[in-house]
């Protein structure tokens, strides 16, 4: 079975490599320390991308012993220093990579920090599961992941009376004879004696077992090879792994790394890092070695489709590059334009959270102008509902409630969110606004932030949550294990914020913020201030009194910055089209790629490029075709929820939802009740006039059952997980049996009310409720349906009313109003 | 009349009515109680009009009648009321009516607009409701069909009676059915009273006892008895049924012709009413006199007894209607003539108009029509009636306002015979006014106005704030002045200038002043404070060449000198700078004003100009330092810039400590001053190192950074006296948790946290790390103890207590030379009048005492606690020693101290239980002594007598006078309580005045608690091991819930000995 497997993987992997090129990777190999071996890897390589695997089959020689040895499997050895061509030889082709060696006399030994902890990192040894856990596991404790080898190198060699190491007879150490399972070990059998791993522990031990030291090369970041690959199903390839230092050195680390897929289904990964192709699509192998994290890229086509669905489609401006070019390689057809009727509604809904007018839907599809969508999208940007959308939308990520904050302090911040929407302030504008607030937080109501985020580690961990959109708060106990981001990092990027002081104001409510003189965050470990540091970036200069909030936001707000734009056109794009090219739209990390990176990287250039300005990023969105496309699936590209082959249906948020159905009906939401919290139950409310609406709240706390059902966020903490998009049976419930839809349908004066007094006809009745609800006239069968409904229930008033409640609730609570499709 | 009304009414009506208008009086001539008793209606000429019989109010009336209501009656079941009136001699109508339930409105159900040839004055629903029987001058009884009151049915005619009955040779006076509804009875001018079968319409017989016309009849309520007066003064009771009457008794009852009799539900009592305006009661068995109310003033034309018979009704020729308590014969309410009205005004149209014109007013209100002048307090205003007849409601003024008038509510004084009323229903404006419109929502794209502009408008909704956009020249002054809260807005104005594109320019309150720097758009926006809104937040914004003064400099003025303050402002004219002579006996800190005169328009500049006392030399700050040129000094200077820090430089020396301390906040700038102490190069001067021995964590919730209590995660490590330091904050632990659930108290004065070493309280998140730490001179170094260590500079924000925003700082230099103090806003804030006064002078420690409450009411056998607050200056620690002199006789305070670093003490005053009550006058006064740098220092409050209070519910005693303890150790006392006047609830016990260090032990979660089944409880104290020895009085009182009232105990002596 599993030679037949190789055949056809042989078989399609030729079929596949026509023009493809010979590589052998690392493109160089260098040995200077004392890892002898690297693991070559022999691929076909089309447009940069690793096609086959032929690393287990090919041939391989050296052209000097004295140097390198390459063993079958393509693991090269190093013998002594100097220069040798190792050649690999496919099917007749060649390739070949360098091998050099300059280790000099004497070998340094095996590196505790570089090797020894990577090692008992690889072997689960400092696992949360085992001695990496809080309390450690039978009386060792190493730190988490090896992110404090100072203390893991006490405790090897030290603690306990010295019992773990033996200097003087290095194989009975204690270290050894449990991870071998000499000795019985609770965590079982971790490697065998004869392993690789065995050999640097016992190897480091009779070296002396030296600890970290101050001058050890520091790791600056790995490589991966291949860079990306382009696989069908069941494909195999192998990955390889080197550690690159800042003394220039290399060397293979793919033994002491860790791998992980995200997308287990369409590409598994063993722990050795062995690529199996499983479904169709595209994941992310992540890997992990010291405090360093990288991805590639798997890409698996789906089966093809009718490539001349691609000649049709239409193509707007950049995106559509980046998406095409994307569809194509998967072998994704794209579905064809949304007509123009789909496209109104759509667009409302999406820039405005508004239903369209039946008169203007009539307007627009009457109007026969080529740049009909384009002025759209431009009168949508410029009304009052996108400025109450995107306040709303902003004041979620912002927390903005008077949950924590009192009334007068969330209006004002509310307002100064509002403003700054209206305004269209540029996002670094608006960021720096925010961060560098000083002062009454009456009178300048983005300070409030401060108010929300009281506790230095907190306010780090919103700020980088917020305008990174990345999460860092792991990194507080230790290094992160999913990001580069290490526990001196993270107190670097804390200490940032140390110096936010909140005192009394002037009367009750009021805090002022303002920059303290002093005061630092102290390393959670080391008790110890570090040098203040954005992510990533330099540190201030050592006892420098500048404003520590202004450094941060010069830093966050840089055109270089690296995360800042991405971070807010990732939450952009995913408002627009359904899924972020990174999702969760708050998770960027190295570890989980966006699905278009270099889409991605594209519209961040451009935002940079226009001054951050928010409007036209959503214009360039709007416009696209891939914004625009049908939400209709085809049979080729039905798989998709992720490539943008087709427009990714959505249910409607909470407060659209609720706002549709007062301008269905007619009948305004009242909001007069505000929660006091968990315990503290309901206050009534006059500050919300009866026909305001949900989206113009500024306050999270006002009681509505529906709202809450359908997923408004509690903005208690700044994640867009706060925000529930799924459909629940509770839903369904509260729609068929909640009162919030027949409260509004039975109330005097509603639609339903004036259809009656009107005596309209059926018919006239019928078109206007699929116009106002569903933009669009009734189908032929609808028309005639509905019309009988009205018609069976003749001219008595109450039955008359009875049937006009349910023909409107039925369409009310239909899957075509409730989706954005 | 007038006067023996007023004597009538003196026990009820408070204000004497006003003479009556020209207008004649219009007689009440038939009242009708509404079956229910709750409403009475009265008739007069053309009108019906219904009232409330417990608060007199109309609800309603009916006033389109033709000619005077003769009589009056509802049907049985109080859904009808017939109405009789019209023209004597030419008709007689009948109108059936149908009241609303609260008889607010009347329909009308049907109409016989000639039931009669003449005046109808009998008119009677039969018992069932169904017929109406009518009679009158012209001899005849209508017996109608009641129609069905069936509810939107069109009137409809009363078309013919069923029966008329035509047996009288006279004038029909009136009508009573028999209460079974059979026989129906009249009473006539004939001499008779005939019976007739109702439902035959035959007469069944004549009562001709009689001597002369025959006005008023009634049937008893059992229907056995027949009541007839009349001319002859007589009151007659016939035995009466189908089969004929019998006289039974007859009186002479008035001095004059008995015009209507009644009997009392129950049938035991008679009512009479005569010509001779006496109205009597009578026991209807034996037919004597129970009641006679005082003579009426005029003729009662009118009269009507309450179904309960315990009010009636009377109406009279003099207009006058009045309810009575049947029984005392007592005015209860009166109904008409309605009370003459003072003039009261609701609303003005237009309500406002600027300054400088005449202008047409309409004022709506109540009692207009007798006003008779219009006058104002505010000089050059004239208000005169126009030539428009005024009525009750509206009166039309022409309103001529100076153009010197203040803006605001105008003040007009009306005048009439009821009365004067005051009003400031209109208002003036600075400027022709336009009222809010459209979107105002933002600076960008508010409403537009052109200046000089008044803007009426509203905050209508929370979170609203209102723009308002202006085009200014270049160098243009803009005044803005708001009025709302005068002109009875709720709304707490806050209001910016922004340019147009919403960077805010200058901020204010009331008032705001900026000079445009160059030409363009600018907006004025207006919100709440709180960002409330509503349609009560109404303001009138006043936007031009107002005269603002937004600040002087500078801040103050020595004393004993003369200085130029400079007036900053707009629209001041040509003024720049004010010649202020301070008196050199002028108190430091008091307030001079400084006399701005009249800026453009002659008007006197709005904002409060004025400087504090200074005692120093001042010098300015020039381009951002300045040099003193000896200590003690003042500098002035203004941050003029956000951001902007300036150099205070000044010369120290070793040994002789200082005190610098910043005027800003206190005397009305802006500026929350910040200050720091370097050296000669600009580096910080350290003030401490504080070593971390301990540290804790906030748990529970964030904290913030005025109140005394934190609630720590654990305090094992802790002590009462221990430093802790967090976000920058030293503060000190006055107290350890009670409990799990209870915080940690910290130093506090007023309620308020105290930081020390200069440092400022400040918010602590939950989780916060809090260190315990010992302060050391700077430069010390310690080994390593795994916890931090924190240096202090000399650097302060706040103040403390009394200080506000403004810093103070104690300096005790470390070596001779120049020091200098940066001094900054706190928020990084600047402007023109960001001004600041700083002062480096000596310490002069110091304190004052004040003592709460200032007058006691004591318990009489009881105490209270009374709270002695010492304020401390420049650093002044010691003890203070505190004595009562001059307590009246029989009350006790015990002497006390206020112990080294601490602010308060307690005792209790007691007053014993025979205590007299104490003179109104006395010297009772508290004598604080203190030694300060070798000085004895005594400073005295002055105290209200105290006076004495009966009636507690609670005495506290404690067994015995003293208690003593032993540091380190515990010791218990009883405390007894006595719960009186039916008292049963449980006791809370308070323990109060203790010294540092000890305290209560055995607190359960709700304090101290005596509960409702015990009368007393044993109380722990326990003294920490540190505690010195002292003796001192404590307070124990008790509380009592529900009356917020506190019951001290005699005061014990608390003696802590070794």
């Amino acid at each position: 079975m599993r030679s037949f497997a190789t055949v056809i993987s042989f078989v399609t992997s030729t079929a596949l490599v026509a023009g493809a090129d010979l590589r052998v990777y690392p493109p160089v190999v260098t040995v200077a320390g004392p890892n002898a071996l690297q693991q070559l890897l022999v691929v076909d390589e089309q447009v940069g991308r690793a096609v086959a695997d032929h690393t287990a089959t090919a041939k391989y020689s050296t052209s000097n012993h004295g140097v390198a040895a390459v063993a079958e499997g393509g693991l090269v050895t190093a013998i002594g220093d100097g220069e040798a061509t190792v050649t690999a030889t496919v099917g007749g082709r060649t390739a070949e990579v360098k091998v050099r060696v300059e280790r000099g006399p004497g070998s340094p030994g095996w590196n505790f920090r570089n090797h020894v902890e990577p090692v008992l990192t690889r072997t689960g040894c400092n696992s949360g599961a085992c001695h990496g856990a809080l309390a450690g596991k039978g009386g060792l404790k190493l730190s988490l992941r090896g992110y404090d080898p100072e203390a893991d190198h006490f405790v090897l060699t030290r603690q306990a009376q010295a019992r773990r190491v033996d200097q003087l007879d290095p194989d009975e150490s204690l270290l050894l004879k449990k991870a071998v399972r000499a000795l019985p070990h609770g965590g079982g059998r971790r490697f065998t004696d004869d392993s690789d791993h065995y050999q640097v522990l016992l190897d480091w031990v009779r070296r002396g077992g030296a600890g970290p030291k101050e001058a050890d090369p520091a790791l600056v970041r790995i490589e991966l090879y291949p860079r990306a690959a382009l696989l069908k199903p069941k494909d195999t390839m192998r990955v390889i792994v080197r550690a690159v230092y800042a003394d220039g050195t290399a060397e293979d680390v793919t033994r002491w790394a860790r791998f992980g897929s995200t997308e287990e289904q369409i590409a598994g990964v063993s722990e050795d890092g062995l690529v199996t192709v499983a479904g169709h699509g595209e994941a992310a192998i992540t890997v992990g070695f010291g405090t360093r994290v990288g991805t590639l890229p798997v890409t698996s086509p789906f089966p093809a489709g009718d490539p001349s669905l691609f000649d049709e489609v239409r193509h707007e401006n950049f995106i559509d590059d980046h998406v095409l070019t994307k569809l194509r390689l998967l072998n994704l057809s794209p579905s064809g334009s949304c007509t123009d009727a789909e496209f109104v509604r759509r667009s409302y809904l999406d820039a405005c959270g508004i239903l369209p007018r039946p008169d203007e839907v009539r307007t627009f599809l009457a109007d026969p102008a080529a740049d009909k969508r384009a002025r759209l999208i431009d009168a949508l940007l410029g009304r009052k509902e996108y400025v109450d959308y995107w306040s709303y939308k902003w004041s979620d990520l912002l927390l903005v409630s008077s949950r924590r904050l009192p009334q007068p302090a969330m209006w004002a911040f509310y307002r100064q969110v509002r403003q700054s929407v209206a305004d269209n302030r540029p996002w670094d504008a608006f960021a720096r606004d925010i961060l560098t607030a000083s002062g009454s937080t009456l009178h300048n109501g983005t300070a409030n932030y401060f108010v929300l985020h009281k506790d230095t580690s907190h306010l780090a961990e919103a700020t980088a949550t917020t305008f990174l959109g990345t999460a860092i708060g792991c990194a507080k106990c230790h290094n992160h294990p999913l990001e580069k981001w290490t526990q001196d990092e993270y107190w670097a990027f804390a200490n940032l914020f140390a110096r936010v002081g909140l005192k009394a104001g002037d009367r009750s409510g009021e805090v002022f913020v303002l920059g303290r003189p002093d005061g630092d965050a102290l390393h959670l470990r080391r008790g110890s201030a570090m040098p203040p540091a954005p992510l990533g970036g330099t540190p201030m200069p050592a006892g420098s009194d500048a404003d520590r909030r202004r450094y941060f936001a010069d830093w966050l707000t840089a055109a270089d910055n690296p995360f800042f734009a991405k971070a807010v056109v990732n939450r952009v794009w995913r408002a627009y089209m359904g899924r972020g090219l990174v999702e969760a739209e708050d998770d960027l990390r190295d570890t989980n790629p966006p699905s278009h990176p270099e889409l991605l990287d594209a519209l961040a250039k451009d935002f940079v490029a226009h001054r951050y300005d928010l409007k036209h990023l959503t214009r360039t969105i709007l416009n696209s075709a891939a914004y625009q496309r049908s939400s209709r699936p085809l049979k080729e590209n039905a798989a998709d929820d992720r490539f943008y082959s087709r427009y990714l249906i959505r249910r409607l948020p909470a407060e659209v939802i609720l706002d549709a159905y007062v301008d269905v009906t007619q009948e305004p939401t009242p909001f007069d009740k505000v929660s006091l919290g968990p315990s503290g139950g309901l206050a009534a409310s006059t500050s919300y006039p009866r026909g305001t609406r949900a989206t113009e709240l500024p306050d999270s706390l006002l009681v509505s059952r529906f709202l809450e059902t359908f997923g408004r966020p509690e903005r208690a903490q700044t994640c867009a997980c706060e925000r529930t998009r799924d459909s629940s049976v509770t839903q369904a419930l509260h729609l068929n049996n909640g009162q919030t839809l027949n409260d509004k349908l039975r109330a005097k004066g509603s639609v339903v009310d004036r259809w009656l007094d009107g005596k309209a006809p059926d018919a006239v009745v019928v078109d206007r409720l699929f116009q106002t609800a569903l933009a669009r006239p009734p189908s032929a069968t609808e028309a005639k349906r509905f019309g009988d409904a009205l018609g069976e229930a003749g001219r008595d008033p109450v039955a008359r009313r009875e049937a006009l409640e349910d023909l409107v609730w039925a369409v009310l609570t239909g899957r075509e109003f409730l989706f954005n499709h | 009349m007038t006067q023996r009304l007023s004597l009538l009414f003196a026990c009820c009506v408070c204000v004497v009515p006003a003479p009556t208008l020209a207008a004649p009086a219009v007689p009440v001539s038939a009242v009708a109680y509404h079956p229910s008793g709750t409403f009475v209606a009265v008739g007069s000429h053309g009108r019906v009009a219904a009232f409330d019989v417990s608060t007199g109010a109309m609800p309603g009336a009916v006033t389109d009648l033709p000619g005077r209501v003769t009589a009056l009656a509802f049907d049985p079941a109080g859904k009808l009321l017939a109405v009789a009136c019209g023209e004597p001699g030419k008709a007689g109508l009948v109108r059936l009516l149908r009241p609303s339930p609260d008889c607010a409105t009347f329909v009308t159900v049907a109409e016989a607009a000639r039931a009669h040839a003449d005046s109808v004055y009998g008119l009677a629903f039969s018992p069932d409701g169904r017929t109406l029987a009518t009679a009158g001058y012209d001899r005849v009884i209508h017996l109608w069909s009641v129609p069905a009151a069936k509810a939107d049915a069109p009137p409809a005619a009363l078309e013919t009676p069923v029966r008329t009955l035509k047996d009288h040779s006279d004038t029909v006076y009136a009508l009573a059915w028999s209460p079974d509804g059979a026989l129906l009875a009249s009473a006539s001018a004939d001499r008779t009273v005939k019976v007739w079968d109702a439902a035959a319409g035959t007469r069944l017989y004549t009562l001709g006892d009689p001597t002369d016309w025959v006005y008023a009849l009634g049937w008893s309520p059992d229907g056995t008895r027949l009541v007839a007066g009349g001319v002859d003064r007589s009151i007659r009771v016939w035995a009466a049924g189908r089969d004929g009457g019998t006289l039974l008794r007859s009186a002479f009852a008035h001095d004059k012709a008995v015009l209507r009799v009644a009997y009392g539900p129950d049938g035991k009592t008679l009512f009479s009413v005569g010509e001779d305006r006496v109205i009597k009661a009578w026991d209807a068995d034996r037919l004597k006199e129970v009641v006679t109310l005082p003579t009426q003033p005029d003729t009662v034309l009118a009269f009507a007894l309450r179904p309960d018979d315990k009010q009636v009704a009377v109406g009279r020729f003099d207009g006058f209607a009045a309810l009575h308590d049947a029984a005392t014969g007592k005015p209860q309410i009166q109904l008409l003539p309605a009370k003459p009205v003072p003039p009261a005004v609701k609303s003005a149209a237009p309500a406002f108009a600027p300054r400088g014109r005449t202008v047409t007013v309409t004022l709506a209100g109540k009692g207009l029509d007798s006003v008779t002048a219009v006058t104002s307090t505010v000089p050059g205003v004239v208000a005169k009636l126009t030539t428009k007849t005024p009525t009750a409601d509206a009166l039309e003024l022409a309103l001529t306002v100076p153009a010197n008038a203040p803006p605001g509510p105008l003040p007009l004084t009306l005048e009439g015979p009821a009365g004067k009323a005051t009003t400031a229903a209109f208002v003036v404006d600075r400027f022709p006014a336009v009222a809010e419109a459209g979107s105002t929502d933002s600076a960008r794209t508010g409403m537009s106005v052109t200046l000089p502009a008044t803007v009426a408008g509203a905050i209508d909704r929370a979170g609203d704030v209102d723009f308002f956009r202006f085009e200014a020249a270049a160098g243009q002054q803009v005044g803005v002045q708001v009025v709302a809260a005068e002109v009875g807005s709720k709304l707490d104005p806050v209001l910016v200038l922004t340019d147009a594109g919403g960077r805010t320019l200058a901020e204010g309150a009331a008032t705001l002043g900026y000079t445009v720097p160059t030409a363009g758009t600018y907006a004025v926006g207006i919100r709440d404070r709180d960002y409330r809104g509503g349609p009560d937040m109404t303001y009138r914004l006043h936007v031009g060449p107002v005269p603002v003064v937004t600040g002087v400099f500078p801040l103050g003025v020595a004393r004993g000198t003369t200085a130029s303050v400079r007036v900053a402002g707009v629209n001041l004219g040509p003024v720049a700078a004010v010649a202020v002579a301070v008196p050199a006996d002028a108190v430091a800190g008091s307030r001079v004003a400084v006399k701005v005169p009249p800026g453009v328009g002659g008007e006197v500049p709005l904002g409060a100009a004025s400087v504090g006392v200074g005692e120093f030399p001042a010098v300015a700050v020039v381009a951002n330092a300045v040099e003193l040129p000896a200590v003690p000094a003042t500098a002035d200077g203004v941050l003029a810039d956000p951001g902007d820090a300036h150099a205070v430089r000044f010369r120290a020396a070793k040994g002789a400590p200082l005190v610098i301390e910043v005027h800003a906040g206190r005397v009305g700038s802006p500026v929350d001053s910040a200050i720091e102490i370097r050296d000669a190069a600009g580096r910080p001067v350290p003030r401490a190192v504080l070593r971390s021995t301990a540290k804790t964590f906030v748990t529970l919730r964030d904290h913030d950074a005025d109140k005394p209590g934190i609630r720590l995660d654990a305090w094992n490590d802790l002590a009462i006296g221990d430093l802790l330091y967090a976000d920058g904050e030293l503060m000190r632990i006055q107290a350890m948790p009670r409990g799990p659930d209870d915080d940690c108290l910290f130093f506090q004065v007023g309620g308020k946290r105290v930081g020390f070493l200069g440092t400022t309280p400040a918010f602590h998140a939950f989780g916060n790390t809090l260190y315990r730490v010992e302060p050391h001179p700077p430069g010390t170094t310690f080994a390593p103890n795994g916890m931090p260590v924190f240096t202090l500079f000399h650097r302060n924000d706040d103040g403390g207590p009394g200080f506000g925003a403004d810093s103070y700082l104690a300096f005790d230099p470390p070596a001779d030379g120049i020091y200098q103090v940066k001094v900054r806003d706190a928020r990084g804030a600047g402007g023109p009048t960001h001004a600041y006064r700083l002062t480096v002078r000596p310490p002069r420690p110091d304190f004052a005492v004040r003592v709460s409450p200032e007058s006691a009411a004591v318990w009489k056998g009881g105490g209270v606690p009374l709270t002695i607050t010492v304020t401390r200056t420049d650093g002044f620690a010691g003890p203070v020693r505190v004595r009562f002199a001059g307590l009246p006789p029989g009350f006790h305070a015990p002497d006390t101290t206020v112990e080294a670093d601490l602010t308060t003490a307690t005792v209790s005053l007691f007053a014993d239980a025979d205590a007299a009550a104490p003179p109104k006058a006395g010297a009772f006064k508290v004598t604080a002594g203190a030694t300060i740098g070798g000085r004895d220092v005594v400073r005295d409050a002055s105290l209200g007598v105290p006076t004495l209070a009966d009636g507690a519910d609670l005495v506290t005693t404690v067994g015995q006078s003293e208690v003593v303890l032993a540091p380190g150790r515990e010791t218990k006392f009883v405390v007894a309580v006595e719960r009186r006047n039916g008292f049963a609830g449980r006791v809370p016990l308070d323990v109060l005045g203790l010294p540092h260090g000890v305290r209560v032990l055995n607190v359960g979660l709700n304090g101290i608690l005596v509960t409702e089944r015990e009368t007393s409880r044993e109380v722990t104290l326990y003294a920490e091991p540190w505690v010195e020895p002292t003796s001192r009085p404590f307070v124990v009182l008790a509380k009592r819930e529900g009356k917020k009232a506190e019951h001290a105990a005699r005061s014990v002596l608390l003696r802590v000995a070794k």
